[in-house]
């Protein structure tokens, strides 16, 4: 099964890739996948090892496994999400906010 | 002694910097202003320190190359002081418990001290204090509370002998921490928050960004027009010129002397844009025509990097900016650029890969007309009506997309996402952004005016010595058939290599029709950039990347430049 569409036991909760949430959805972040498999095209590798480190960037932003995390806004087209966690608000891309798991609150 | 601030950016570490220094640096609200280390020298007690400050960091595993400076700089320092968000505490420790772990005596300072209460924050100083087990002092950079405080602790610095954690333990750490020294209250949105909201939803935010773009063009462009209108233009016009004509009246006005210094006149008055004198063009290009379009120009757009707009305006653009290998935070690179290209160069270290430097630093060189080009580009196409100047701006704006297009589709290599905070809005102080547009202005003065008297009497020996005559006739064919422009134009193209400002002026004698006028300013624009920008480029992208650059600069405008002759109508 994926994670996409998963009904939760009770039927009220279940989870969504924060860049599948509308605007105003809230939940609980609940896993950050790292991104694995070939390094897009070429031989370039980013900074420092590039995607290989995202999981720990958005970590290091604030973007975290148990934190609440509110849909701000999404730009057309594929743009990136605004979200607000705590008292930030934040942008990231879509491929990034795909990786991102939340439990999202009805 | 050295002292290193080190903390997240956009933290104000600047801010603290200028405070503990006395030394002006730019500040701005967004994160990634500081994009290299500043060295300045404060009092501690008696004695005296020398203090650092370090591009902001959200961790010591660096993303970009900004960021790696701080975490090589690290090693330097005796003691750190971490300035810390005091609206955003959990992810600000992060790095402190990072840096705790290196061992260095350290202090945090809690900054931003004065925005926690209408955020309905309450942090618990004194077990911060504990818990960290190091100094912590609350302040308020900007308006200077708590530093006093700040210096005379920094001798409490310590190093608790903190292990080395892992990521798990320190968010661990982290949270058990927040939750015993803070407390947030639930509060009702301001105003500002809802104009925030406004600025960066598609629906409401597109609009407001066109708005704000278009406000900003008129009030530079106004107000640049007024200063040259009002104040320069009479003052060179009708006191400089009569002045220095009649200072050198004992000259034969066919003399060398006289040629170098002031040039052709009209009616005694000198022909101040064209002239070519070292004491007419020379001054009269960089003081009445260029700095008053740069000064209106730092004052606006220091308006807006204080608010804390600009990024607001990278989540908007950042659809757009993908599509040619960028990300939105790479607008903050290319409107710098358009003051001038050094610090719009420099500032492309805020992105991660180095594909995407060389795409950015390629894109401010061809398409990204200086704050001196543009105002030339005014003062030259104005002449001749609106309609030139936004067809030039249209041109210049299509090459970006399109060539950074290109350039996506060639490089190899990944294209990281954006990934910012978007800071809240700020009430801008009116003292800090003068001092801010004063600092970019002197800088503009003593950088640009020996460049410009420079390019102006290279430009005068290559005319006395016959080598434009050589030269055109040589690559004249060149420029008659495939630019349609005068074989003449290669002088003002060998000058834009010193002052792009000081070729614009040498296109005027040369009679060209509006046409022509369109495609020599364009050519200017994209061949090359000047030798300050190729210096820093030189030093970003190295000499096989630069070389590569600069390829692609020739080659783009041998196909702008031809086309653009067989396709415009006018």
């Amino acid at each position: 099964m994926t994670a996409g569409s998963m009904s939760w036991s009770s039927g009220v909760r279940m989870e969504k890739r924060l860049a599948e949430m509308k605007e105003g959805e809230k939940g609980r972040i609940v896993r950050i996948d790292e991104h694995r498999g070939p390094l897009g095209r070429g031989k370039g590798r980013g900074f420092m090892g590039g995607r290989c480190h995202q999981r720990r960037n958005l970590q290091t932003l604030g973007i975290r496994e148990g934190k609440t995390v509110e849909i701000h806004s999404r730009q057309p087209a594929g743009g990136p999400i605004v979200i607000k966690i705590d008292n930030m608000t934040l942008t990231l891309g879509r491929m990034m906010a795909g990786r991102i798991i939340v439990e999202v609150q009805e | 002694m050295k002292v290193l601030l080190v903390g997240n950016p956009n933290v104000g570490k600047s801010v603290v910097f200028a405070r503990l220094t006395g030394v002006n640096v730019i500040t701005s609200n967004y994160p990634g202003t500081t994009i290299e280390f500043i060295r300045g020298s404060m009092k501690i007690g008696k004695g005296s320190a020398e203090l650092i400050d370090t591009p902001g960091t959200y961790s010591l595993e660096p993303r970009c190359k900004a960021e790696e400076v701080t975490a090589k700089m690290l090693d330097e320092g005796d003691i750190i002081i971490n300035v810390v968000d005091a609206t955003n505490l959990e992810r600000n420790l992060y790095l402190t418990l990072e840096l705790l772990e290196r061992k260095i005596p350290m202090i945090v300072a809690l900054n931003l001290w004065d925005d926690t209460k209408h955020r309905g924050i309450e942090i618990d100083v004194e077990k911060l204090e504990k818990r960290l087990g190091v100094p912590v002092v609350p302040t308020a950079a900007i308006t200077g509370m708590g530093i006093k405080e700040l210096v005379s602790r920094i001798p409490e610095a310590k190093a608790p002998g903190v292990h080395k954690h892992s990521d798990e333990e320190r968010w661990a750490d982290i949270g058990r921490t927040v939750d015993e020294v803070q407390i947030v209250r639930h509060r009702h949105h301001t105003l500002l928050e809802r104009i925030e909201d406004a600025s960066v939803r598609p629906l409401t935010g597109i609009p407001i960004a066109l708005l704000i773009l278009f406000l900003t063009f008129q009030l530079i462009v106004v107000a640049g027009e007024f200063l040259i209108g009002n104040i320069l233009d009479p003052f060179f016009n009708g006191i400089y010129g009569p002045w220095i004509v009649g200072l050198f009246s004992e000259f034969p006005s066919d003399g060398i002397v006289y040629q170098l210094l002031i040039g052709r006149t009209t009616a005694g008055i000198p022909e101040f844009t064209e002239s070519l004198g070292l004491l007419t063009t020379g001054l009269y290009v960089p003081l009445a025509v260029v700095l008053p379009f740069v000064l209106s120009f730092y004052l606006m757009l220091g308006l807006l990097e204080d608010i804390g707009y600009l990024p607001r305006l990278a989540v908007l653009v950042d659809n757009v900016m993908h599509r040619i290998g960028l990300h939105g935070s790479a607008i903050v690179p290319s409107l710098l650029g358009l003051g001038c290209n050094v610090p719009g160069a420099l500032s492309t270290r805020i992105l991660e890969t180095k594909e995407q430097r060389f795409i950015a630093l390629t894109l401010i060189s061809i398409a990204v007309p200086c704050a001196a080009q543009q105002s030339m580009i005014f003062g030259i196409l104005g002449k001749l009506g609106v309609e030139y100047i936004l067809l030039v701006y249209g041109i210049l704006a299509l090459l970006y997309v399109t060539v950074g297009y290109i350039l996506n589709k060639l490089l190899p290599g990944e294209r990281p996402e954006i990934l910012m905070e978007i800071p809240p809005y700020r009430r801008p102080d009116a003292g800090a952004l003068l001092k801010k547009t004063m600092m970019r202005v002197r800088g503009f003065v003593t950088g640009a005016i020996p460049y410009v008297l420079f390019g102006v009497f290279v430009a005068n020996i290559l005319y006395l010595s016959g080598i434009i005559d050589v030269l055109s006739s040589l690559l004249g064919p060149v420029f008659i058939v495939w630019f349609g422009i005068p074989p003449d134009a290669i002088a003002a193209l060998l000058i834009g290599f010193l002052r792009k400002d000081v070729a614009m002026g040498m296109l005027l004698p040369l009679g060209m029709t509006a046409k022509q006028l369109v495609i020599s300013t364009v050519i200017l624009s994209i061949y090359f950039p000047c030798i300050a920008t190729f210096t820093v480029m030189l030093k970003e992208l190295g000499p096989k990347r630069m070389l590569k650059s600069a390829g692609i600069m020739l080659l783009t405008v041998f196909i702008v430049g031809g086309l653009l002759n067989i396709i415009l109508p006018l």
